[in-house]
């Protein structure tokens, strides 16, 4: 057995980019078990074959490509591939089929709170959460202190985050993921919370953001703040692009295209 | 700025066939990797211990209380059956007791390292491979403590005692080396029933049979020249080799009064677990390299 290396390469004209290649992307379904030894078994000498069933394809020979200084808003309903698309940025899927090419340092802004341990400080989480994103140590020494002042949080950095409220939580993990460098940002919807206060400044900073990053790449329901944040909106519906283009036109047909569903129901 | 290019499943799984230069950038490439996300396996493993001990009031203590209590309670039962039979018997007992719970923990907490750091697989890029890797450190970080428990007792132990008590001889010099192969040898496993376990939960339930089939099969407590015919299985093992060298160093090398008895790991003890060592975690990062992408899908 052989194996195929991603590659890393330096890119030479300094330009951020996406690029998907005829990416596909299959997905199994655990309707209503975890994978077990004893039902391999039980399917060989049955001679059952329950696998190819419980697959589905969620994108099929996707290509996209996304250039330098793009601000790129995704659009579609619950399960259309949002996430997933990011995800497939970001490298946490591999396509099942196809290439994924990325130019530059991605900040993912993904349900982050997954990467909390909630035993640990505020002051510990920093490290480790900065680490997970690809800081070292060091460099999350230089920035641990602007992380907690811009979530208000110096005064619990030694509290274990088990006491912290869920605003606290998100605090800590906004100012985290958005107090480290990128040049490409994935975000995943809004996820700013708290009183009215932090949410204006932490508006700000998501604003300042998408004004520093090369590229943006927005997944939301949220179809005002995609058209005002973005230069180019795709539009998903299971796993295939619907629209590409002008985020006013588009935003607008989305909201139709839902309304006249939404007036078809009984 | 760097540019990265994910290749798909199908493509990969395409360019089968033995390249060796395509197998040695893949190695350097996970060095590289691993190097630069060395801050994961720091942080996840601190964590593990910090969560561990922190809160209690002894902290680390505790890592080496526990199984020194286990041993006393051990040595009370067996000791006294096994009083002419084994010489020194409760240092016989610790010196492969120790080594078989580093294996023992590696192999649960490792085990299903990726299926309960699920939460960071799904959502941050980082390699599967940090995820087992730090849970054999944790594992490795109480073995050194006990080890070093046990160093301490012996010496002062020695010192108190010289005509009772054993003295530490030069052969404690092959311990480090047993704590590194050992090490080796236990993450090449770790890597393949990680790959079993993500793909069916329940060989956990298999894996924590065989390990306590394997506490009977290294001699923990009764040494191998005690089974008669059945000591077989136990020089079959490739564990009972690994727990040699610390036997060696902190039992037999031992010595009461002032006869020194250097005794060494014999020529057998040493290739076996060298050769094991390197098969199991040569075939362990070849399953992995194997399934690396596909892990995630799994979880």
């Amino acid at each position: 057995m052989s194996i195929v290396c991603d590659t890393y390469e330096p890119a030479t004209n300094g330009q951020a980019g996406i690029e998907l290649a005829g990416v596909s992307l299959r997905f199994r379904r655990y309707a209503d078990q975890t994978p077990s030894f004893r039902q391999t078994i039980l399917n060989a000498v049955l001679r059952r074959n329950y696998s190819s069933a419980s697959e589905f394809w969620l994108y099929r020979d996707l290509n996209l490509s996304i250039a330098h200084g793009e601000r790129v808003g995704v659009i579609g309903r619950n399960g259309a591939g949002k996430t997933t698309l990011l995800k497939v940025i970001l490298g946490i899927y591999t396509p099942t089929a196809g290439r994924v090419r990325v130019r530059g340092l991605i900040a993912p802004l993904i349900e982050l709170t997954a990467g909390l341990n909630i035993e640990l400080s505020g002051w510990e989480n920093i490290f480790l959460m900065g680490s997970l994103l690809g800081l070292s140590t060091e460099q999350m020494k230089q920035r641990a202190g602007d992380i907690l002042r811009f979530a208000e949080l110096e005064d619990f950095a030694g509290m274990p985050m088990k006491y912290f409220s869920a605003g606290m939580k998100m605090r800590l993990v906004f100012s985290i993921a958005t107090g480290v460098p990128n040049e490409i940002m994935l975000m995943d919807e809004v996820f700013a919370a708290g009183d009215a206060g932090f949410i204006s400044k932490a508006t700000d900073r998501m604003h300042e953001l998408v004004d520093s990053s090369h590229i943006v790449v927005f997944a939301s329901h949220n179809i005002s703040l995609v058209k005002k944040l973005t230069t180019r909106v795709i539009w998903l519906e299971r796993g295939r692009i619907v629209a590409d283009g002008d985020p006013a036109s588009i935003c607008d047909d989305y909201l139709a295209h839902m309304a006249a569903e939404q007036g078809s129901r009984p | 700025m760097e540019e990265r290019t994910t290749i798909g499943l199908a493509e990969r799984r395409r360019r089968r066939g033995l390249h060796p230069a395509a197998w040695a950038q893949a190695v350097r490439d996970d060095v590289i990797r691993l190097v630069r996300g060395r801050f994961v396996v720091g942080n996840l493993a601190g964590a593990r211990l910090k969560v561990r001990y922190q809160r209690s009031v002894l902290g680390f203590l505790w890592a080496v209380l526990t199984p020194m209590l286990m041993i006393a309670v051990l040595s009370i039962v067996f000791g006294y059956m096994l009083r002419r039979e084994v010489d020194r018997f409760p240092v016989y007992l610790f010196s492969g007791l120790v080594p078989y719970q580093f294996f023992a923990g590696s192999l649960k907490s490792g085990g299903r390292s990726l299926v309960s750091g699920y939460r960071i697989m799904s959502r941050f890029r980082v390699q599967p491979f940090v995820l087992p890797l730090s849970e054999v450190l944790v594992n490795a970080f109480n073995l050194l403590l006990e080890l070093l428990a046990l160093l301490g007792m012996l010496v002062l132990a020695g010192s108190w005692f010289p005509v009772v008590a054993p003295k530490l001889s030069a052969s404690i010099i092959v311990l480090p080396v047993g704590v590194i192969l050992l090490f080796i040898f236990t993450l090449g496993i770790v890597l393949m029933c990680m790959t079993l376990v993500t793909y069916y939960r329940d060989v956990e339930h298999v894996i924590a049979v065989v390990t306590r089939a394997l506490y009977f099969m290294t001699g923990i407590i009764i040494p191998p020249t005690l089974m008669g015919e059945a000591d077989i299985f136990v020089y079959a093992n490739p564990l009972w080799y690994h727990l040699q060298f610390f036997r060696g160093s902190l039992w037999q090398g031992t010595y009461r009064g002032a006869a020194a008895a250097v005794t060494w790991p014999d020529a057998q003890t040493w290739i076996i677990a060298v050769v094991s060592a390197l098969a199991s975690f040569t075939l362990g990062y070849v399953v992995y390299k194997k399934y690396e992408h596909e892990y995630v899908y799994r979880l």
